[in-house]
């Protein structure tokens, strides 16, 4: 049973495979990829940051607790930073378990704890040249300039 | 006695640096925050912040320590 969450400047389609037991019937994987528009304006890309040490500490505990809760065979989860263009991938989460139902489910959970509890935040451009910080898990954004 | 402070995001922004050093009366996080806000006048309340000690979150009632490392964090916005 593995269970891992990575931060990385590099692309996510640069991981190494994700490997999956002889006894997993099923893989489920989500990609956040960064959009074209958010709330009716044009994004041009998006700047991750993170609080690293506890990013990944955090990161970690919700793919444990997601292994252990749903009773995968093995999870990873990982999250970029850098500036990213519309279309990267922001973010991945790969499980793999015996059936496809909990994996759905776990995969659906990963993502949601990792948004609402793992120190990551973005900044969002937008074609008029102005950003904002982005507080997904209210719904809102704030302007700052 | 003397603690670093350290910031993300938004707050790095605001307070113009990631990183500084603070000397201070506080006893708690909490009246460490309250001294922090004021100085650079941060436009979030402390119900949207929260605070790390040695990499780990904690409570706003946490005790400080001399040469404490606290950080404090605006709302997250990962995925």
């Amino acid at each position: 049973m593995s269970a891992a969450f990575l931060l990385t400047e590099e692309p996510l389609e640069t991981l190494p495979d994700f490997v999956v037991p002889a006894a997993s019937g099923s893989v489920v994987a989500f990609w956040g990829r960064v959009r074209s528009s958010n709330e009716g304006r044009a994004v041009t890309g998006l700047d991750y940051s993170a609080y690293p040490e506890l990013a990944v500490k955090e990161g970690r505990r919700i793919v444990e607790s997601a292994v252990e809760r749903f009773g995968l065979d093995g999870a990873r989860a990982a999250h970029r930073v850098g500036s990213l263009a519309v279309g990267d991938a922001a973010v991945v989460v790969e499980v793999a378990s015996g059936h496809r139902g909990e994996g759905f489910e776990a995969c659906r959970w990963i993502i949601d704890e990792i948004k609402h509890r793992v120190p990551v935040w973005k900044r969002e451009h937008y074609a008029e040249g102005d950003w904002e910080w982005v507080t997904c898990h209210h719904g809102s954004t704030t302007t700052v300039s | 006695m003397t603690v670093t402070v350290r910031y993300y995001a938004r707050l790095k922004e605001e307070a113009g640096t990631d990183k500084e050093s603070v000397a201070t009366q506080a006893a708690t996080v909490a009246e460490l925050w309250a001294e922090v806000a004021g100085h650079h006048s941060f436009t979030l309340g402390a119900d949207l912040i929260r605070a790390a000690q040695d990499d780990e979150f904690c409570a706003w009632e946490a005790p400080l320590a001399p040469g404490a490392v606290v950080v404090f964090m605006p709302p997250v916005a990962g995925g």
